[in-house]
């Protein structure tokens, strides 16, 4: 960044930024689109969108090399762990999708729903390419300020509205305590980008300490709003609840990635001289997370709220692993992202077949005595909610067994051992669910929707549970093999 | 010549203004949009200073991205607060209360 | 440092506070000391062309306006890197002026989008 000529010279690399380009171009086109066709043809955008996430998911694998490349003049960059969890923001963002073809199917301004989806997506996978915090801001606000939109588009639906405005006044006060963090570090430091930020705090010493801490401070609380951490997790309930379900699904993965996977290069790049502080932050904010994640989740009636303090939960073992601060707790934060991408797809899947004429299919009591009329659908829901709650020999399992291990590992022994004990709290809520579709009786008429595509979802997401909770070496390695462009 | 801390100060001093405001304000949603822009506002005082005393313009150019962002970020929290208004008839922060939680 | 640099910057901006505070309070003081004061329910109520006032001045707003406002909020701010750029365009060559063109490209695409949801028009 320091050594830039003038006149400009073209960056190198430019082929590293293929599959944003893609997007951004996608998402534009799709905007348009959906303004010059007839009203049958608007459902196209989503099949446009589906494809542009296939376009981009091979570009990016096609682009990444062994080592890590760098464009614009070392403002992005793409190894394999920010290709690894662009692949897995990618997914989600064609599980959403696919979630939301028989729910927005009543709804108008379809295009603009898919655009919006898409630049969150590009938000997100511009965060994890970042190497400074400015590349990293622009990357954090396009995901918020579309995911704000995305959460009040029920714009007839007085709830989704203010969901969404409650989102975006938490959410801004977040933004707004990131910045003041990043002009400390930038004050201390004189720097943006990550690696500039790490030596210069490795070689400070000791001089200006109060204000690298302040920094420090405001950009884990900023970021810990971000990823719905307790104590600031007040925006999530009310976000999930109200913003319509196939946005919850796609906001409790794809922005959860993101900030874990910028995090992680927040933290090693710039912050390792400040281990010690920010493992000390960290560690009550995992200890609250999974206190109010599985605790407050057990008062809850709603199924998208049980889902919201679920996610707070998972939230908390997912910090397990930055605690760890070593290369198993980063490989254990990637293979707990992608079981939980699966676990929570499947999820919500069910859920959104429950909705039919008039009925949201949000209250638990809805779910009663599912297991007689659809026994298939039950045995999936059954399957997520053992999953989440981390039974053993499920894909769940493992992804709570890695991050608990290596923060054992690392020496931090209570905290792990509060986790298994809050893990086993937060198993009641979810077999309380299971106890309610396969010993209730039947209150409501059942009458699911018959996407195939849906159907394809919840079988998929299910099959995939089962084999990495029998066979989860393969994850385990590529997510280990993925960390080589982190450490 | 004014120290740093001096600009320190008056950001900071800016900045709780925004959070306090943001939290203690009872009344009215707009306010809160006004809390939010004072917030990046005093970030902006804390970029421009420090770039000034450390002579790296870096900081000056991060402005510009906060300034923008800061107007898209206003114009998506108006568009959301119409929004809001249509259905209920009040942008009263007591009015903001159909979830609970 | 301390009180010095106080003193000396700030100087002039204390004075120019002073000076504003008394233009303000000059007119309102000399009022009460120099008129007559006689006051009436007629004469503190609101003055309009004659009537009754018949709403709350504080009316919200027509929604109109935010739109219009929130558009040229976003469309101002382009000039806002539109000026540096214009003043170092022969030194960044011809891949800075690329860009920005793209920049612009993608604005265009904001303001079609405007144009056909009808946000421009106040009808």
């Amino acid at each position: 960044m320091a050594n830039v000529t003038f006149p400009f010279p073209f960056p190198a690399n430019m082929e590293i930024l293929l599959p944003e380009i893609i997007i951004a171009v996608m998402a534009m086109v799709i905007l348009l689109f959906d303004l010059f066709v007839s009203k049958e043809k608007k459902q196209i955008s989503a099949w446009l969108a589906i494809a542009t996430c296939i376009a981009a998911a091979i570009t990016t694998v096609n682009v990444t090399g062994s080592e890590s490349m760098m464009t614009f003049y070392g403002f992005f960059v793409q190894d394999y762990f920010a290709a690894f969890t662009k692949l897995l923001m990618l997914a989600a963002t064609v599980f959403g999708i696919i979630l939301s073809l028989d729910y927005m199917k009543e709804e108008t301004n379809i295009g603009e729903y898919y655009a919006l989806m898409l630049f969150a997506l590009l938000g997100m996978m511009l965060m994890v390419s970042a190497t400074n915090f400015i590349t990293m801001y622009l990357g954090v606000e396009l995901m918020a300020l579309s995911v704000y939109v995305l959460v009040g588009y029920q714009r007839d639906v007085l709830r989704s509205s203010e969901a969404a405005l409650k989102y975006f006044i938490l959410g801004s006060l977040s933004s707004g305590m990131l910045l003041y963090g990043i002009s400390f570090l930038y004050g201390t430091t004189g720097n943006f980008d990550f690696n500039l930020i790490g030596e210069a705090l490795a070689n400070s010493g000791d001089s200006a300490r109060t204000a690298t801490l302040v920094g420090m401070l405001f950009v884990l609380a900023g970021m810990a709003f971000k990823v719905s951490v307790a104590p600031f997790h007040m925006w999530t309930p009310d976000a999930y609840e109200g913003a319509p379900t196939p946005v919850t699904a796609f906001m409790s993965v794809g922005p959860k990635v993101a900030g874990f996977a910028i995090l992680m290069r927040i933290l090693v790049d710039a912050m390792p001289a400040l281990e010690h502080d920010y493992v000390t932050v960290l560690l009550w904010m995992a200890v609250l997370s999974l206190a109010v994640g599985n605790i407050a989740a057990i008062a809850q009636r709603n199924i998208k709220r049980m889902m919201a303090y679920s996610t707070i939960g998972h939230v908390g073992f997912v910090l397990l692993g930055l605690i760890a601060a070593s290369p198993e707790g980063y490989a254990a934060i990637l293979i707990y992202m992608t079981i939980y991408l699966f676990m929570t797809m499947g999820t919500f899947a069910i859920i959104i077949l429950m909705r039919r004429d008039g009925i949201q299919g949000e209250l638990l009591d809805d779910f009663a005595g599912m297991s007689k009329v659809r026994p298939g659908y039950a045995l999936a829901m059954g399957l997520m909610m053992f999953s989440l709650a981390g039974i053993p020999f499920l894909g769940g399992f493992w992804a709570k067994f890695a991050v608990i291990a290596a923060v054992i590992d690392a020496g931090h022994l209570y905290l792990g051992l509060a986790a298994i004990m809050f893990s086993a709290i937060g198993a009641f809520y979810y077999i309380r669910v299971v106890k309610y579709i396969y010993f209730d009786e039947e209150r409501v008429a059942f009458n699911f929707s018959d996407n195939v595509l849906m159907k394809a979802t919840v079988a998929l997401t299910s099959i995939i549970i089962v084999v990495i909770g029998v066979y989860p070496d393969p994850v385990m390695d590529v997510c280990r093999m993925a960390l080589a462009g982190l450490v | 010549m004014v120290p740093l801390s001096a600009y320190l100060v008056v950001a900071a001093c800016l900045f709780s203004l925004g959070v306090i405001g943001l939290f203690l304000n009872r009344k009215n949603v707009i306010t809160i949009l006004m809390c939010i822009e004072l917030m990046l506002l005093a970030v902006n005082i804390n970029f421009v200073a420090f770039s000034h005393f450390l002579n790296d313009l870096a900081g000056q150019i991060f402005v510009f991205f906060v300034l923008t962002v800061a107007a898209s970020e206003v114009a998506v929290g108006l568009a959301i607060l119409v929004a809001f208004y249509r259905q209920r008839r009040s942008i009263d922060i007591e009015d903001i209360n159909t979830l609970q939680g | 440092m301390g009180a010095s640099y106080l003193a000396n910057e700030y100087a002039p901006i204390f004075v120019f506070i002073l000076i504003a505070l008394g233009m303000g309070a000059a007119p309102l003081v000399l009022t009460m000391l120099v008129a007559e004061q006689n006051p009436d329910d007629e004469k503190l109520s609101a003055y309009e062309c004659g009537f009754e006032a018949f709403e709350d001045a504080r009316m919200p707003f027509d929604v109109r306006f935010y739109l219009v406002a929130i558009l040229f909020v976003i469309f101002d701010l382009e000039t806002a890197f539109l000026f540096p750029w214009a003043v170092v365009l022969d030194q960044i060559g011809i891949f800075g002026f690329i860009e920005m063109m793209l920049f612009l490209v993608i604005l265009l695409v904001g303001y079609i989008y405007a144009w056909k949801k009808g946000a421009l028009q106040w009808e």
